[in-house]
C-alpha cells in the first residue's frame, strides 16, 4: 500500500531563557530527529513514557506545533512548505482526536455546533444539510441524532470521545492523529472506543497515528509500533513482533512492565530502572544508556544509528550492530532476537546516576 | 449510554434556554443573590419609571419651605416626603433624578470599560508577543497612576459633562477587564477544544469569537457587576468634589457635598442620598457575589 505520511528527521526544540539578564538559553530537545512512515489504512502506534515527545511529534505532523526542522510529506506533498491556505486544505484530510474528553469539547457549544463546525469552516451548506450530516455522523459513531441539542457536560467520557471522533470524521479525512484517545476513559469503555476506531478505519479507509503509552491499547489496534525514548525513536516493528520479541532494551523494559493477566503465566518483571533523563540535557551517546542494563562503553560515546535488523524491524541499539556484538560476544547480553523475557544478568554494565 | 431522565425531560427546550434555566436555578438557591438581585431590579425600575408616580421638579425652589424635615419628623409634611434642601428643593425628587444620573453614568462607563478592556485583553492574550507587551505595559501605567488624579485632571481640562465622565471613568477602568480577560485567554488558548478547532482549520476570528470569548464572558460579567458599584462611588466622589455632571442636574454626590454645610441642622440632606448610594452598592455587590457563585461550575457542583 502506498505511503500516506512520511516523516524524516523531524525535530522540535524549545528554547528556555535562563534569566532576564543572561543571554544564554537552554535547549529542550522535545523531538530530536525522528523518522517514520505511515501507509494508507494502517495504524502506527507511537509509544513511550510521558515526556518522550510523542504528543509533540503527533501535533507537529499536523502543524499544530511548528517543528524546528525536518520533512513531513503527506500524500506526496511537503507539509512544512504549506502556506495557510494549503494548510487549511490539508486539514480536511488529516484530523486529530484528543486525549481529554472533557477538555476537547467547548462547554458552551451544543453537540450540533461542535460536530457541524468542520462543515461550517470548509463547506458551503445550509443549516439543515449540516444538521442532517451531523446526525448521520453521530449515528455512525454510536450516538443518536437526538443528542445533537445537548451540551457536552451531559455526556459520559466515552460518549464525549465519540463526539470528538465524529467531529474529526466530518470532512472525511484519510489520516487521524489520535493522541491517547482512550487513556482518560474507564477500562470498560476503552475497548468500546477502540473497537469503534477499528470499525471506522475499515469503513472510511482511515490511517491512524495513535499516540499511546499503554502497550495493551497499542497491541489491540495497531499494525506497527514506533517506540520513542527522550525524543528519539529507538525501535519500530510490527506490533506482534515487538511484543513477542522486543529488540531494544527500553522496549524490553516496557513490554515486561505490562501485567500478565493469566495466573499461570507469571513472568519475570524486569521493569525499568531509574528515571528518564531531562530532555534539557540528554545523555551523550545512546540516550537510554544510563538506564540500560546492558550498557557497554560505546553506548555512552556513540549514538547508535537506526538499523534494519529484520524485515520491517528497525532498532537503534549497539547491541544489534553485528560488529560490535561480535567484539563483545564474550560478555553476556541478549544477542538473540526473540526472547520473551529479559535475561537476568545482575549488574551487567549497569551504570547508575549516569545523567551528567 | 446513560443519560439521566431529568436531562431527557428538559431536552425539548432549546439548548440556550436550558443553560439559562440552569444558571437561574442555581442563582435562585442563593439567598443573598436573590435579595441583591431583587433590590437591583427595584432600583433600576424606580430610576426608569418614577416619573409615572412622582412628578415633582427636582430643580424647583421653594425658598419659603427651605430645610423642611422629612414627613415623619416634626414639621415635616407630605408635600415634601423626604424634606427639602437649603434652597427648598424636594429631596425625594432629587434622589430619584440622581439615581438616573448615577446608574446611567455607571452603566455607560462600565460598557466602555468592558468593551475596551475585553477587546484589548483578547487581542493581547491571543496573539501574545510584542502586542501583548505593549498593551500590558500601557495597562501597568494606568494601574500605577492614581485614578482620582487622572480623572480630576482630565475633567478639569475637558470640563465635566456626561459624555466626558463616561469616557474618563470607562478608560480608568478598562485595565481591570484587560488583565482578567488576558489571563483567561492565556489558559483557554491551551485548552484542547481550541486546539481542536485550530486542527479543523478555523481562522483566528472564529477561534477568538466562537471558542474563547464565550468562555470568558462569565468572569467578565461578574467583574462588571462588582465594578459598576465602584463606578457609582467614583461618580459620587467626583460630583462631591464638583467634578461631576455640571449643575443644576442633581446627583447623589453633589447632594452630599451641598448638604454637608447643613449637617447639624438638616441631617437628611446628607444621610438620605448617602443611604441611597449605600443600598445601591450593597444590592449590586450581593447580586455580583451570587452571580459569581452561580456561574462558577465548581461552586455550582458543591451547592448541589
Amino acid at each position: 500500500m502506498p505511503e500516506l505520511l512520511q516523516v524524516r528527521d523531524l525535530r522540535k526544540y524549545y528554547w528556555k531563557k535562563l534569566g532576564l539578564l543572561r543571554p544564554t538559553t537552554q535547549t529542550v530537545h522535545a523531538v530530536d530527529g525522528i523518522s517514520f512512515d505511515l501507509r494508507e489504512r494502517e495504524t502506527l502506534g507511537l509509544v513511550g513514557e510521558s515526556g518522550c515527545g510523542k504528543s509533540t511529534a503527533g501535533r507537529s505532523v499536523l502543524r499544530l506545533i511548528e517543528p524546528t526542522s525536518g520533512e513531513i510529506s503527506f500524500n506526496g506533498r511537503d507539509v512544512l512548505k504549506f502556506d495557510s491556505e494549503n494548510l487549511r486544505a490539508m486539514r480536511r484530510e488529516a484530523q486529530m482526536v484528543f486525549q481529554d474528553p472533557f477538555g476537547s469539547l467547548n462547554p458552551r457549544l451544543t453537540v450540533a455546533q461542535i460536530v457541524e463546525e468542520p462543515l461550517v469552516i470548509h463547506e458551503r451548506m445550509t443549516g439543515s444539510e449540516r444538521r442532517e450530516r451531523a446526525g448521520e455522523m453521530l449515528a455512525t459513531v454510536g450516538l443518536r441524532p437526538e443528542h445533537l441539542d445537548r451540551f457536552p457536560h451531559e455526556f459520559s467520557g466515552g460518549q464525549r470521545q465519540r463526539i470528538g471522533i465524529a467531529r474529526a470524521l466530518m470532512l472525511n479525512p484519510r489520516l487521524l492523529v489520535a493522541d491517547e484517545p482512550v487513556s482518560a476513559l474507564d477500562v470498560s469503555v476503552q475497548a468500546q472506543v477502540l473497537n469503534l476506531m477499528g470499525d471506522l478505519q475499515e469503513r472510511f479507509g482511515l490511517a491512524y497515528l495513535l499516540i499511546a503509552h499503554d502497550l495493551g491499547v497499542v497491541r489491540y489496534i495497531c499494525h506497527r509500533v514506533a517506540v520513542m525514548y527522550l525524543g528519539e525513536i529507538v525501535e519500530t516493528a510490527p506490533v506482534d513482533d515487538l511484543i513477542r520479541s522486543p529488540l531494544h532494551p527500553y522496549t524490553e523494559g516496557l513490554v515486561s512492565a505490562v501485567p500478565v493477566t493469566h495466573p499461570r503465566l507469571r513472568h519475570r518483571r524486569e521493569g525499568l530502572r531509574g528515571e528518564v533523563a531531562s530532555p534539557l540535557n540528554p545523555p551523550a551517546g545512546c540516550r537510554f544508556h544510563p538506564r540500560c542494563p546492558y550498557a557497554m562503553p560505546i553506548c555512552s560515546e556513540q549514538r547508535p544509528p537506526m538499523r534494519e535488523v529484520a524485515d520491517q524491524r528497525h532498532v537503534a541499539c549497539h547491541l544489534h550492530d553485528a560488529e560490535i556484538a561480535k567484539s563483545t560476544s564474550s560478555k553476556e547480553f541478549p544477542a538473540s532476537v526473540g526472547k520473551n523475557s529479559p535475561q537476568s544478568n545482575p549488574g551487567a554494565g549497569i551504570r547508575k546516576g549516569g545523567n551528567p | 449510554m446513560s443519560i439521566s431522565d431529568t436531562s431527557r425531560a428538559r431536552t425539548s427546550l432549546p439548548p440556550g434556554i436550558r443553560l439559562a434555566i440552569a444558571t437561574g436555578r442555581s442563582l435562585g438557591g442563593h439567598t443573598s443573590a436573590v435579595i441583591g438581585g431583587t433590590l437591583v431590579v427595584l432600583i433600576a425600575l424606580t430610576a426608569i419609571f418614577f416619573p409615572l408616580f412622582y412628578q415633582v421638579d427636582p430643580l424647583e425652589q421653594d425658598l419659603l419651605s427651605r430645610l423642611t424635615p422629612p414627613v415623619w419628623q416634626e414639621g415635616g409634611s407630605w408635600a415634601y416626603p423626604l424634606g427639602t434642601d437649603n434652597l427648598g428643593r424636594d429631596v425625594l425628587a432629587r434622589i430619584l433624578y440622581g439615581s438616573r444620573v448615577s446608574l446611567s453614568i455607571a452603566t455607560a462607563a462600565v460598557a466602555v470599560a468592558v468593551s475596551a478592556g475585553t477587546l484589548l485583553g483578547l487581542v493581547a492574550g491571543y496573539f501574545g508577543g510584542r502586542l501583548d507587551n505593549v498593551v500590558m505595559r500601557v495597562a501597568d501605567v494606568f494601574l500605577a497612576y492614581p485614578f482620582m488624579l487622572l480623572t480630576i485632571s482630565v475633567i478639569a481640562v475637558l470640563g465635566g459633562s456626561l459624555i466626558n465622565l463616561v469616557i474618563v471613568l470607562g478608560l480608568a477602568d478598562w485595565v481591570v477587564y484587560a488583565r482578567t480577560v488576558r489571563g483567561s485567554v492565556l489558559s483557554l488558548k491551551q485548552r484542547e477544544f481550541v486546539e481542536a478547532s485550530r486542527a479543523l482549520g478555523a481562522r483566528h476570528r472564529r477561534l477568538i469569537f466562537r471558542h474563547i470569548l464565550p468562555n470568558i464572558l462569565s468572569p467578565v460579567l461578574v467583574l462588571a457587576t462588582v465594578r459598576i458599584a465602584n463606578i457609582i462611588i467614583w461618580e459620587s466622589g467626583l460630583s462631591f468634589l464638583g467634578m461631576g455632571v455640571p449643575p443644576p442636574d442633581p446627583t447623589w454626590g453633589r447632594m452630599l457635598a451641598e448638604g454637608r454645610a447643613y449637617i447639624s441642622q438638616a441631617w437628611w440632606l446628607v444621610t438620605l442620598p448617602g443611604l441611597a448610594i449605600m443600598i445601591t452598592i450593597l444590592a449590586i455587590n450581593l447580586f455580583g457575589d451570587g452571580l459569581r457563585d452561580a456561574l462558577d461550575p465548581r461552586i455550582r457542583k458543591t451547592a448541589g
